[in-house]
């Protein structure tokens, strides 16, 4: 019988065929369930949404009945007095004796966003901003001030955002920020940096060099968007801007691995200035949905205390190392990348894995080698030792090689599947140190 | 119940179709029946109720068994089943091939063709179900119908040719 028969006689027969299950057999299942909890099907009956707004509205309405308003002509503050004290309000505080000008301050900060290449010279002193969720955040290693509630959406914080050793981050208005993304995402893509504004963008700034999604810039751009990105943000090791479409972040991660610096929801937040995890923005929502851990993000636990890059992913390549391994040198994406096809290329020729089979790992370990669960016999385990080690990767008990359509990744992997040190090169990948990575964390 | 059984014969026969050789239809079934009845004040209307029904059927294959092969065990449950209702064991065999076949389909070709041809649904319907567009739809269902007829003759080709070399073989002994 012809195959095209085949099918149609197949279609035709299941949609003909009665259903598996009666709807009888449904009723009985349904009436197994168990009950609802009785405040939830009671809840049902009420919209929350409106019940709230109306009580808003109300109170709103008899506050201004209540505490009707009457400023006398001369009590009245003018309007020029009013921003002079907002704004020496958002000054950081200087350290004594080295005091600038107040007047002069105050006119830069009203000429808007035209920042004077000269910052004052702030203390560093270390600040925590405490998180709007009270999360199970781990306090931050050597940090002194009381915790920082920034809430009024008119007033900028009055300290800057830091970290031990770092200079801070100068803070900046909801405003401000807008028209800094704005400007360093048209910059970017005229420099054909990014293809198009509504792509994501890491830069990495440590000191000494700037990188842009992985790209490290020649001395030509690191000078141009030094002086752009440095008055700002200073250079700091650790230090991250990561700029999504609807998001803005800038900060650094802590020995313990929690994220501190400014980041901004213009849609979600109701104050521009918000202390929170660089969350699951980073990562896509189809990777984040099945590994979220409680209150606190995915990538809050996957970076841990030696991290050197930042864990997870971007929609776009990316690469990074995890934990210096002295054991082999670490790869760049083009490296990662040749490397992949040519064991690709390999593992094909040798018909260890067909056209179908896109996903592979490969145990590389000092007296064998496997793939997919089977151990290479004869010279074909050692032709793909000579053929990895080209890249300076040495076995190890642990050693493993994750070949996907959307990444690479080579790594130590503990017993359930956690990556416990290497490095990755790819989209949309899960990478951790307490949870299955790579190709484990596909399956379950 | 009421609003569910405009919903049942072609969200069973989904369900049938994501089962067959990989779980318990009943299974699956229940769990997905049972995360609607938890989340009912969230769905409004028929429409929306069905599409729910289908999404998290399928989100629950993808979740837990997409990995999983196809069984021994299960493939002859199903099997059995199918001659419980009537289909000749020739069929049968059609339907297993077919179902093996649509499981090498990438995931979006499998389940446009799968909610089109068996459960019967409309393309405008399944573009809603699938956040896409009509046309892209069409071309998943084309190109579904298309890859898969391959792999069938592809199978038919392999079969025959092993068919000719066991009579060879008979022949030289």
């Amino acid at each position: 019988m012809r195959p095209g028969n085949q099918a149609n006689d197949a279609w035709e027969a299941l949609r003909q065929v009665p259903p598996e299950l009666t709807i009888e057999r449904i009723e009985l299942l349904v009436t197994s369930f168990p009950p609802l909890p009785l405040w939830k099907s009671w809840l049902h009956y009420f919209n929350l949404n409106s019940i709230l707004m109306s009580a808003i509205a109300l109170s709103i309405v008899l506050a201004s009945l209540l505490f009707p308003g009457s400023v006398k002509e001369k009590d009245a503050i003018s309007p020029e007095a009013v921003t002079k004290i907002e704004m020496s309000d958002a000054l950081p505080s200087w350290p004594a004796g080295g005091e600038p000008d107040r007047g002069a301050v105050i006119a830069e900060i009203k000429e808007g966003d035209e920042r004077q290449n000269e910052l004052p010279n702030l203390a560093e002193d270390t600040y925590t901003l405490s998180s709007s969720r009270q999360g199970p955040f781990p306090p931050i290693a050597q940090l002194s001030a009381a915790p920082l509630s920034v809430s009024s959406p008119q007033l900028a914080p009055a300290q800057p955002f830091t970290l031990n050793r770092c200079a801070p981050i100068f803070p900046m208005g909801k405003q401000e920020i807008r028209q800094f993304k704005h400007q360093l995402l048209e910059q970017l893509q005229e420099d054909q940096l990014i293809a198009g504004k509504k792509e994501n963008v890491l830069i990495e700034v440590p000191e000494g060099e700037i990188k842009v999604n992985g790209q490290k810039l020649d001395s030509a751009l690191f000078s141009k968007y030094a002086d752009f990105l440095y008055p700002t943000i200073p250079p700091c090791q650790g230090r991250y801007l990561v700029i999504k479409h609807q998001f803005f972040g800038v900060g650094s991660y802590t020995e313990d691995g929690d994220f501190i610096g400014l980041s901004i929801y213009p849609k979600q937040s109701p104050s521009p200035f918000e202390f929170d995890d660089f969350e699951t923005s980073l990562l896509s929502h189809h990777d984040l949905s099945a590994a979220r851990v409680g209150e606190r993000s995915l990538l809050n636990d996957q970076v841990g205390a030696q991290a050197e890059g930042l864990m997870g992913s971007l929609n776009q390549d990316t690469s990074f190392a995890m934990a210096s391994n002295a054991s082999f040198a670490v790869l760049n994406g083009p490296q990662l990348r040749r490397l992949k096809r040519k064991l690709l290329a390999q593992l094909r020729k040798d018909q260890l894995i067909n056209k179908e089979k896109k996903e592979v790992i490969i145990g590389f370990h000092e007296d064998r080698m496997v793939v997919n669960g089977k151990p290479l016999v004869g010279g074909q385990g050692a032709a793909y030792r000579a053929l990895i080690g080209q890249f300076g990767i040495d076995a190890g008990p642990r050693r493993e090689l994750h070949l996907a359509p959307r990444f690479i990744i080579i790594g130590d992997f503990g017993e359930y599947g956690e990556m416990l040190s290497g490095q990755a090169h790819g989209k949309s990948m899960i990478v951790s140190k307490r949870l299955p990575s790579g190709l484990y964390a596909d399956r379950k | 119940m009421k609003a569910y059984a405009p919903c049942h014969e072609p969200f069973i026969r989904y369900c049938s179709a994501l089962a067959y050789g990989k779980m318990d239809t009943e299974d699956l079934v229940q769990d997905v029946l049972l995360s609607a009845f938890q989340h009912f004040d969230r769905v409004h209307g028929k429409d929306q109720l069905l599409h729910y029904l289908i999404r998290a059927a399928r989100n629950r294959s993808i979740s837990r068994w997409r990995k999983r092969k196809f069984k021994v065990e299960w493939v002859e449950k199903h099997r059995d089943k199918l001659a419980a209702q009537g289909i000749s064991p020739e069929l049968q065999l059609d339907i297993d091939l077919l179902y093996r076949e649509l499981d090498r389909l990438p995931g979006h070709q499998r389940d446009a063709l799968v909610l089109f041809e068996i459960s019967g649904f409309s393309m405008k319907e399944i573009a809603e179900m699938q956040n896409s567009s009509v046309g892209a739809v069409k071309t998943k269902i084309s190109r579904g119908r298309k890859r898969l007829h391959q792999l069938m003759q592809e199978k038919a080709d392999t079969s025959q040719l092993s068919k000719v070399l066991k009579t060879i073989q008979c022949i030289a002994v």
